[in-house]
């Protein structure tokens, strides 16, 4: 018999109303601003026969020739670094998530088995606190 | 029928709000990213509505990277979590205080 | 030769330089030199005594000399008389008083310096280096002390002396009652001296000048704003003239050992016999008076003032007289005799007496000097054996010593024809002359008089315990020899104490009807004077009303017997007492007041109560209040700042919603304010 997970309410909840504070602070200055209606805003919404979509995707890659909605700007380097961010986040997730399980590093897509991992080349980096076993040190008593 | 800008805005700071509620008042440290996530995409609402407001897709672009940035970041966030449960052995954010006086 | 001929007051700054430079020398060379630094310090105040003559016969040529030698400061200063500048400076100021005391002190410093090789190289003392270039030293602040031509280098001089005192008292440290007494002497003229200087700066601010003489003397500003009858820091201007003269007159107390600062010059006699003689009889003791005298011009405008003198000195002469009926150490007798005799010149300063006053001053300069140095023979004699009771027989055995004693006794006693009867005389004469018309000054008088029969009785008794009767012990039986270093000194001194009373034989000059009062004239400018600074000049401001009995003469005639007739009658009951074979201590046999005048009427034990159950009492009050207000203030900051750190710290809570908590308070806070001088919210 397990118990569901319990909702804390009571004194934790007491930060939050800063948010409610923001909000409202952001709701009286939103209400106070004039605003054009979004139909006599200057060049307000799309053309309908056009497809949004593949306008995105052009503008994306900088192929201007083929846009019809004009005025964006140029993407491609943009996606490119994003691209480039993308990929290192996916490593970085591998890194950190690489363990030591009795004194042998576990990492995920290894290439090697067990049997290989006994002969140690270069040091791998372990990010669960340490070389050998110095994670109860610091995990213990700062609760 | 079309809705007026503000009511776009309002919704876009009720949604970061409610993300920053989560974020001030939640001790999950997944739960926190979860808050975390809600603020990057009520800024995204905010773009998407001045994009059409002003008829330019570049609103719209930018709401793309934005996302494309935010999976990068819970990517690298989840594996920090990780490694903070690995050192304290609960995922709490009041748990890790040793940076302090 | 012509070059002194031209100018001989050129050569005055040598007066004080030859015994620096003695002191200079003797502290670096000293330990290599033969006798270590006597020589130099013989030479040096030989030159000196030699610059000091030439600055005499100078004087009487006619000339005076005021010169400054060098102006330290000066600036604008408004002063109460509206003198709009003010200069500090060191210079000479020679005219004859001061030429006279620059001989007399010269030449006690010679002979004390030739007794010293027989009193302290002899004896195998040892720091005897220490000792020659402390004795140089003094001579040169002394000398300086005597030319100096304003109050400010006078002041100076006044305390380096005192400084010199403090290091000779104390020469023997390692005993234990010299440094104590050492520091006694320097403490209780220190006191004195802080009036003084109170005095000084008072005057400076008053009139703008500290110089002594001349136009721009404070003197004659304080004539003229008494004249003028201006008003001085809300006072009138006499008022003011006397409350500055006995603002310095406490440092004239202190360093002439009067009521009640005497009690440090019988403690100062821990200090060698050559010490006391030099400095505790003839020359420093004796600044205070000089100071009194060279500013006479301005104690002569307040007539309170100089009643104040005349009766304090009348009092210490009679007060110091009696302790010193009791004394048993031949020192000791000595140093209460140096107190009552102070008292005696202080009675003549005070009631317009300068003449008789300076006139003791010299005498006394010479007879107390031999009388001390005779002590020191004795102590030699002795085998340095103090206490009168183990002395006796000695006159057989050291007649140089004894007859010098003798005459030096003779002239302290007072008895004709000898220095000390005609220039105490002359003081008593004045003060009666004073003190008919004014009842304090013939109390005063009254004082002095009594206090004549108390010297010639403890005088007497000193001679006849320590030279007369059957020797009782053996060391008076078999006495040390004495070398010819300390017998020249003696017979010098001797022959001056006989002597030198004819420079003013006042009742013979007005009973004969001749001019022969030399020193009168020398004082009141028939040779060289300074203007203002003469004794005519001095008596008519004096405001004092003179009455005679009968005329001037019998009045005269009637007081020089009187003090000669109670000198006698002191001496013979002395006589009686005293010179017996086998003398017994008759003193003891006053009881009670036996008793209280060995303890000195209690004044020692009456000044520490002051310092301890008073001063003490006060300095820990004040220590309270520095530790716990103003320590606590500069504490207390810190500790504000450690307790507001301290607790500001803990924002630091190392939790993340916290930060961001914080974060999120700030920016409302910043749109709030920022909306608010924007007019978002209008």
């Amino acid at each position: 018999m397990t118990t569901g997970p319990k909702l804390r309410l009571g004194k934790t909840l007491v930060p939050g109303l800063l948010a409610v504070g923001l909000f409202g602070v952001m709701a009286l200055i939103t209400l106070n601003t004039a605003f054009e209606p979004m139909t006599q805003a200057a060049g307000a919404g799309f053309p309908d026969d056009v497809s949004i979509t593949a306008e995105l995707g052009y503008a994306l890659f900088g192929f201007d020739s083929l846009q019809e909605i004009g005025g964006t700007e140029p993407f491609l380097a943009a996606v490119l670094l994003v691209a480039i961010a993308l990929d290192a986040a996916l490593d970085a997730s591998l890194v950190l998530a690489k363990r030591e399980e009795e004194g042998e590093p576990v990492a995920a897509l290894s290439s090697t088995g067990e049997a290989s991992s006994s002969e140690t080349g270069p040091e791998p980096a372990v990010t669960d606190g340490g070389a050998d076993g110095g994670t109860a040190e610091t995990g213990g008593g700062n609760r | 029928m079309t809705v007026d800008v503000q009511y776009y805005v309002l919704l876009s700071m009720a949604v970061f709000c409610i993300g920053l509620f989560g974020v001030l008042t939640r001790r999950n440290a997944l739960l926190f990213l979860m808050s975390v996530e809600l603020m990057l995409n009520a800024a995204n609402i905010n773009l998407i509505a001045f994009a059409f407001y002003h008829g330019n897709l570049t609103g719209q672009l930018f709401a793309l990277f934005t996302m494309a940035l935010a999976a990068a970041e819970v990517a690298v966030g989840l594996g920090i979590i990780l490694v903070l449960y690995r050192n304290f052995h609960d995922v709490d954010v009041t748990v890790p205080t040793t940076m302090r006086w | 030769m012509a070059a002194i001929a031209t100018d001989p007051f050129g050569f005055a700054p040598a007066i004080a330089v030859f015994p620096l430079v003695a002191f200079v020398v003797t502290l670096v060379f000293g330990t290599y030199m033969p006798k270590k630094g006597a020589f130099a310090g013989i030479i040096a105040t030989a030159g000196s005594l030699v610059v000091s003559l030439v600055m005499f016969a100078a004087v009487t040529g006619g000339e005076t000399h005021q010169t400054t030698l060098y102006e330290w400061t000066n600036g604008a200063a408004q002063s109460a008389t509206g003198v709009e500048t003010i200069a500090f400076s060191f210079g000479i100021l020679i005219d004859p008083l001061s030429a006279l005391m620059l001989v007399i002190v010269s030449l006690v410093a010679l002979l004390v310096h030739v007794f010293s090789l027989g009193y302290m190289n002899a004896e195998g003392e040892t720091g005897l280096r220490r000792y020659y270039a402390e004795l140089g030293l003094f001579t040169f602040s002394m000398l300086a002390f005597v030319f100096a031509d304003n109050l400010l280098m006078a002041f100076m001089f006044f305390e380096l002396v005192g400084l010199c005192s403090y290091l000779l008292i104390g020469f023997w440290f390692r005993t234990e009652s010299a440094p104590s007494a050492a520091k006694k002497a320097f403490l209780v003229t220190r006191f004195g001296d802080y009036f003084f200087l109170v005095g000084v700066v008072a005057i400076a601010a008053t009139f703008g000048t500290v110089g002594f003489a001349g136009e721009e003397s404070f003197v004659t500003a304080a004539e003229t704003a008494i004249d003028d009858g201006a008003t001085l820091f809300g006072f009138d201007a006499e008022t003011w003239v006397t409350i500055t003269g006995l603002l310095v007159l406490g440092g004239v107390l202190g360093k002439s050992a009067q009521f009640p600062f005497h009690t440090w010059l019988p403690d100062a006699m821990e200090g060698p016999t050559t010490v006391s003689a030099l400095i505790h009889a003839a020359t420093m003791v004796a600044a205070g008076v000089y100071l009194v005298a060279r500013m006479f011009g301005y104690y002569a405008l307040s007539p309170t003032a100089l009643a104040i003198i005349a009766f304090v000195g009348g009092f210490t002469a009679l007060f110091a007289a009696t302790m010193a009926v009791v004394k048993d150490d031949i020192k000791q007798v000595l140093a209460y005799s140096t107190i009552s005799q102070y008292g005696y010149m202080m009675l003549g300063l005070g009631v317009g007496g300068y003449v008789a006053g300076v006139f003791h001053l010299m005498n006394h300069a010479f007879f107390k000097a031999l009388l001390f140095l005779g002590a020191g023979a004795v102590i030699i004699l002795m085998h340095h054996e103090q206490d009168m009771w183990e002395m006796g027989g000695l006159k057989d055995k050291a007649p140089v010593v004894y007859y010098t004693f003798l005459a030096g006794a003779l002239a302290l006693a007072g008895i004709v024809p000898f220095s000390g009867f005609w220039s105490k005389d002359e003081v008593l004469f004045d003060a009666l002359a004073v003190g008919l018309a004014e009842p304090v000054i013939l109390a005063a008088y009254a004082m002095g008089l009594i206090a004549v029969f108390f010297t010639g009785f403890y005088t007497f008794r000193m001679v006849f315990l320590t030279f007369h009767g059957e020797p009782r012990s053996d060391t008076a039986e078999e006495p040390h020899a004495v070398g010819w270093a300390v017998k020249v000194p003696l017979l010098v001194l001797g022959t001056l104490a006989a002597v030198v009373g004819f420079a003013n034989l006042a009742p013979v000059a007005s009973l004969l009807d001749l001019d022969i009062t030399f020193l009168e004239f020398w004082l009141d400018g028939e040779y060289g004077s300074i203007e203002g600074l003469t004794y005519h000049a001095y008596h008519e401001t004096v405001a004092f009303e003179e009455s005679y009995i009968g005329s001037e003469t019998t009045t005269m005639l009637l007081s020089a017997g009187l003090s000669l007739g109670l000198a006698l009658a002191g001496a013979f009951t002395a006589h009686t007492l005293y010179n017996v074979p086998e003398p017994s201590r008759h003193t003891q046999k006053l009881g009670g007041a036996y008793r209280v005048l060995k303890s000195n009427y209690y004044q020692d034990e009456y000044q520490v109560w002051l310092a301890e159950g008073f001063t003490l009492q006060l300095a820990r009050a004040a220590d309270r209040f520095d530790q716990t207000v103003i320590d606590g203030v500069v504490n207390g900051t810190s500790t504000i700042s450690l307790f507001g750190s301290d607790r500001m710290k803990r924002l630091q809570t190392g939790i993340v919603t916290n930060y961001a908590a914080l974060l999120v308070g700030g920016f409302i806070g910043l749109l709030l304010v920022l909306g608010y001088l924007g007019g978002w919210f209008a």
